[in-house]
Order: C-alpha cells, then sequence, then structure tokens
C-alpha cells in the first residue's frame, strides 16, 4: 500500500503571540525570523496514522511526504522522514507564494498525480497557521476520490478502509473503497516521538524538489494570482480581561446572579 | 558567521524539547522531592531515553552511535536539562565516558566496550577520577601539582590489580551502567594527571563495591556514587591508551547548555511570575527594580548560549579544542546560572522559597555547576596559568 502525507512547515504554535507582527497592509504574517518553524500540529498527527499503518506491514506500505512551500531548510519533510515515512517531496517555486486553500490543493493534487498510483492520501485537518480546513476536502474533490474528514484509528483489509471518525458526541466508522482522502484530526493522540537514530537516517536522505513546471502547473492557477478566496483584513485581536465581582446574600443566590450574568453576556445558551 | 542551525540539528532538538514537556517535566518534581536518594532516579524514564537513543549520542556511527556533533549533543542536553537536570546529567556523564574511550582508547578496546551498550536494551558508562583526597581540580586543572592519586592500578601478568576509592562518581550505581572508567595511579615516581592511566571496569567485576549514594541537595535525578576497589582484576587490554582523536563532545560546553536548560526554566516560571502577580495595584513586571532582573536574566541567557555555541562549533572544527575556551564558558554559564537562579526565586518572593516550585529547584540544581568538573576558582587558575604560559 503506498500513502501519501501532506505536511505544512508552519511557524511555532508554541512561540508567544506577543512575538508574532503583521503586515496589515499587505495582509501577512511576520513570524520571528530566529525562530525555526515545525511541522503542523494535525499534520504530524496525520504521518503518526501513516506510520501506523506501516508498522502493521513493515514490507508492503510505504509513506511519501509532499509539502508545498518555499523553504530553504526542510525542518517539516525530516521530521517526518525521522518518524518512519520513506521518501520526501518538496512542492515549490515563486509561483506557489500565496496560495489559498484551492491552489494548495491543486499543487498537491498535481504532485500526487505524478507520483503515480497510490492507495490514501492524508492530511491534518487544518493547518496550525490560518487554520482553514480546506485542503484536504479540496484535494479529494481534485483527485475524483472518496474523503473521510476528521479520521482517528485506521484500518486497511482487501482493498478497503475503514476509518474512524470523530463526531460531537462519539464516533462513527466508515468503510471507503481505495484510493481515497482521509483528514486527520487529534482524536488520534499524541504523535510518535522520531528515535534520534531515525533522524540522523532521515538527515541523509534525499529530498526532491518539484517546481511549476515539473508538475505541469498554469502559474496563474497559484499563488496569489490564482486564489479563490480573499483576505479582507488581518489583524490582531486585542484581548480585554474584566473582573467582575457577583453579589448575592446566600450561596443560591450568588449561583442564580452568576447564571444570569453569564448567559447576560453570552458566556453560555439559554 | 552563520548561526542558523541545520534542519536535522532542529529536528532533533525539537525532539528533545518536546520529550522534555511530555516525559520529564510531569515527574521530576515528584522524583526530586523524595526523601531516599535512592528513590529518586526515574529508571522508567531512563528507559524512554534508550528508547530514543540518548545513550547513543556522541558513539561514532560506524559503532552503532548517532556520531553527533559538538552541537547537536548541546542542543539536546539544553533541552533535556530543561526538564531536568539530573535527568540530562546522566546522558552527559555517559558522553564523557565514551568521548575519553574513544579519544584516549584504541579502536578494539572502544569497540569492545561499545558492544554491550549499542547491541542490548540499553546501558550507560561512568567515568571517576575525584577521590575523598581531591580530584579534577587539584590534579587536572592546576599545573604542576603535587597531589598524590590513591587508587592504584599495578599489573600482574596479563592483568590489572587495581585498589583504593573514588567518590562523587556520576552514573557509578545505576542498575544499568554497564562499565566504569576508572583513573588509576599506575606511574608511581609521578604524581597528578601524569601519573593516571585509565581503566575500563565492568561493573560486575568482583571487587567493585558501590559504598554509599550521595543525598544531594540538587541533579537528585542523577545518582552520584562513592565506589571501593578491593583486589579487583580486570585485563591489561582494559588500559585506555592509543587513541586518537574521534569524538567532539566538548564537556565544558555540555555543563553549559545543562546551565542554559536550568536558568531557562527559572527565567520563564520568573518571567511569568512576574507578569501575573499583582502588588500595589500592578503586576510587578511594571516595576523597574524587576524589569532590570529579567532583562539581566535575558542577556546572561543569550551570553551564555551564544558562548556555548562558539566553543562547540571551535571544537567541531579544530582538531584539540582550546581549553582556555572551554574553561571560560563553563565557568561564565555556571555563574551567569546561579545569578539567574537567584534572581528568579527572588521575583517569586516568599512563593520561590517553599520547597516544590520551579524556581526552589533550580536554585538549588543551579549550585553544583560551579563546583563540579573543576570548582570555578580553579579553572579561572587554570586559564591564566594558560594565558601566561602564552606569552
Amino acid at each position: 500500500m503506498r500513502i501519501v502525507v501532506c505536511v505544512k512547515q508552519v511557524p511555532d504554535p508554541e512561540v508567544p503571540p506577543s512575538r508574532f507582527r503583521i503586515d496589515a497592509e499587505a495582509k501577512t504574517v511576520l513570524p520571528p525570523s530566529d525562530l525555526p518553524p515545525v511541522i503542523s500540529f494535525f499534520d504530524v498527527r496525520a504521518c503518526e496514522a501513516a506510520v501506523r499503518l506501516k508498522d502493521q506491514d513493515k514490507t508492503g506500505t510505504t509513506v511519501t511526504i509532499v509539502s508545498v512551500g518555499q523553504v530553504k531548510m526542510y525542518y517539516a519533510l525530516k521530521h517526518a522522514l525521522a518518524m518512519g515515512a520513506d521518501d520526501a517531496y518538496s512542492l515549490q517555486d515563486e509561483a506557489f507564494e500565496g496560495s489559498d486553500s484551492f491552489g494548495t490543493a491543486l499543487i498537491l493534487a498535481s504532485a500526487i498525480k505524478r507520483l503515480g498510483d497510490y492507495d490514501l492520501v492524508l492530511c491534518g485537518r487544518q493547518s496550525s497557521d490560518w487554520e482553514a480546513g480546506q485542503t484536504g476536502t479540496l484535494l479529494a474533490e481534485m483527485l475524483g476520490v472518496p474523503l473521510v474528514t476528521v479520521g482517528s484509528e485506521i484500518h486497511c483489509a482487501d482493498g478497503k478502509i475503514r476509518i474512524r471518525r470523530a463526531l460531537k458526541d462519539g464516533y462513527e466508522e466508515l468503510e471507503t473503497q481505495t484510493p481515497c482522502v482521509a483528514t486527520i484530526g487529534g482524536e488520534i493522540g499524541l504523535p510518535r516521538l522520531p528515535k534520534a537514530m531515525e533522524i540522523v537516517k532521515a538527515g541523509k536522505k534525499p529530498i526532491t524538489v518539484w517546481n511549476a513546471q515539473d508538475l505541469g502547473i498554469d502559474p496563474s492557477q497559484v499563488g496569489r494570482q490564482g486564489a479563490h478566496t480573499e483576505v479582507l483584513k488581518l489583524y490582531i485581536p486585542v484581548r480585554e480581561v474584566k473582573c467582575e465581582l457577583v453579589e448575592g446574600g446566600s450561596t443560591s443566590e450568588l449561583a442564580a446572579n452568576l447564571i444570569a450574568k453569564l448567559k447576560q453576556t453570552g458566556a453560555i445558551q439559554n | 558567521m552563520d548561526f542558523e542551525l541545520t534542519d536535522t540539528q532542529v529536528v532533533f532538538r525539537n525532539m528533545a524539547r518536546e520529550f522534555a514537556e511530555r516525559e520529564i517535566k510531569p515527574v521530576a518534581m515528584e522524583f526530586d522531592q523524595k526523601q531516599n536518594p535512592k528513590d529518586c532516579l526515574p529508571i522508567d524514564l531512563y528507559k524512554k531515553g534508550f528508547e530514543l537513543d540518548f545513550h547513543k549520542m556522541i558513539i561514532p556511527e560506524k559503532n552503532g552511535g548517532l556520531g553527533l556533533d559538538a552541537l547537536t549533543s548541546c542542543l539536546m542536553l539544553e533541552e533535556l536539562a530543561a526538564g531536568d537536570p539530573g535527568y540530562a546529567t546522566t546522558w552527559h556523564v555517559n558522553n564523557i565516558a565514551f568521548t575519553f574511550l574513544y579519544n584516549m582508547g584504541n579502536e578494539a578496546l572502544a569497540e569492545r566496550f561499545t558492544k554491550p551498550i549499542v547491541e542490548s536494551e540499553g546501558g550507560v558508562a561512568a567515568a571517576s577520577t575525584t577521590e575523598p583526597n581531591g580530584g579534577v581540580t587539584s590534579s587536572q586543572l592546576i599545573a604542576p601539582t603535587e597531589f598524590v592519586y590513591e587508587t592504584t592500578a599495578r599489573l600482574d601478568g596479563d592483568e590489572w590489580v587495581i585498589n583504593g576509592a573514588k567518590c562523587f562518581c556520576s552514573n557509578g550505581g545505576l542498575p544499568f551502567t554497564n562499565w566504569a572508567m576508572i583513573f588509576c595511579r599506575t606511574d608511581m615516581a609521578k604524581t597528578g594527571v601524569a601519573s593516571l592511566t585509565p581503566i575500563v571496569v565492568p561493573t560486575n567485576t568482583p571487587g567493585f563495591k558501590l559504598v554509599g549514594e550521595e543525598d544531594k541537595m540538587g541533579h537528585r535525578l542523577s545518582d552520584t556514587h562513592s565506589l571501593a576497589f578491593v583486589d579487583m582484576r580486570v585485563p591489561k587490554d582494559n588500559a585506555v591508551v592509543g587513541g586518537k582523536r574521534v569524538v567532539t563532545y566538548e564537556h565544558d560546553s555540555a555543563i553549559a547548555a545543562i546551565c542554559l536548560g536550568i536558568g531557562r526554566s527559572a527565567y520563564e516560571a520568573a518571567l511569568d511570575f512576574a507578569r501575573q502577580r499583582v502588588v500595589l495595584g500592578k503586576p510587578i513586571i511594571k516595576n523597574q527594580m524587576i524589569q532590570n532582573k529579567i532583562a539581566e536574566m535575558y542577556i546572561g541567557l543569550e551570553a551564555t548560549r551564544a558562548l556555548m555555541w562558539r566553543t562547540t562549533v571551535y571544537s567541531d572544527t579544530h582538531p584539540l579544542a582550546d581549553q582556555k575556551l572551554a574553561r571560560a564558558v563553563k565557568t561564565f554559564a555556571s555563574d551567569t546560572l546561579n545569578k539567574i537562579a537567584t534572581d528568579a526565586l527572588q521575583i517569586h518572593g516568599g512563593a520561590g522559597y517553599s520547597k516544590g516550585t520551579v524556581v526552589e529547584k533550580a536554585y538549588r540544581d543551579a549550585k553544583v555547576t560551579t563546583i563540579y568538573e573543576g570548582t570555578n576558582e580553579a579553572q579561572k587558575i587554570s586559564i591564566s596559568q594558560m594565558i601566561e604560559s602564552e606569552l
């Protein structure tokens, strides 16, 4: 079975928000330049889902990583390789800069088609930076294959894939044919830490770089020029904390007043 | 000059940082607070370290190790020490023992004592120089010295017979310590370090005795034992001789990395506290006296990191590290850390004086760094002696 995992390199979300700056006019984020980025939160969980399947079938399953983005250092790809992936592709071209979810999905779909046969494509349910949560869905549409969203456990047997899917109040299990796309949520649990020896090996694995020409992509379809969405305003929200003491003569009166206050502020529903 | 880490170095650092967050920090305080030092050793946590290959850091790749450069090892140690410095010290001491083995010992010896550790489920090594009457400070840093080591090894046929005692031996008594490198006086005509030959002793050798564990004020997750040797016999070939410099691991930079880990934790705790603690209607971080402390802590950490990176990169790229530079980084890092730990506790006021807080633990963990591996006073004498000899 060939699994393709789409990963994104993002600014480290653990960095305090105060370190981030934005260019409001250009509507872009200016992450701190001295802090290396990391692999996106849900994408590393998609890698975990893939290598768990590989653990069950070490000889017959391969995991390929693809990533869109203009990068000098391959932090995300090396991390994924160290977790147990077999090979990695960096998809970068100046024309890709500023791609929205549609453009990113188009680039990924082109790369996956070029890779040839595949059985399963895994994506994080959303990225840690823009959190749009659309790329996986658009990718399935472009590849013309079934999609399961917010997956956790995945089982493969007899050419079919069974995916447990998180619901608001439980879970459901869906069975689908291959090839298919699944997005992975946090319900899968903690991703493994790469073993040090695997990091050493990953450091020596080559990264294949494909550009727009390699992928046969018309530059006008991707990047800012091909975007289907427009960022109208980018700003850092101002957080305001106010403390108000609820008064009341008895415990029950205090509780009633607190509930009324919470309803009034919209913190709880009527 | 490029201060950018490679992508692989960043993956290593991130892995160690995540391990510290997930595995070390949740249990470090609990183990630290136990009364009996025997109970302070987080054996399962060490086993998790074996699973991630922490014991193979500086062992060359061709011998089954990771073959990490000096900087990458230190990046990992800083992160592990931010979780707990005692935990980081166990791997650091293992790195020291293997550095001696590979740089001072011949290839056959290095291979013989690497195999049992890399081919098993995990093990570590120890190295011991210090004796009850003196050690690194009195014999290795200040030269010349009349210090006489009392642990001796004499040849009897094809075997060394070792008698004597060592103290403050880190990793000496861990259940998975495979061997210890004991520095023995073999040349009775000489004194100090010139009289010594390091000899590798498997810990299951008859006559290798654990005398007692130290009940330390800090670094409690690290094992520290006194050792006694009674007619202990090991093959003549266990002498660590005939080596070429293979490993670039830099001991003093590694201590600086551990200092950075402790200091960073204390700084972050103090910063959080200063932002949240409201006195007389405003967070205390708005007070200039606190701001001064926060700024000095930040300056200290950044200066230590810059010097530590400089020293490790120098060690990686030069056949023999500049010993002045090495001693400078150890001394600077540990003095700076102790100021940071003191200020971090001071910012907390009474809340930091109680047991079980990050800054109280950091204060205790910090102290040993100006003492071990040669006191800072001896380090400075040594630096000045080297400067004088170069004039």
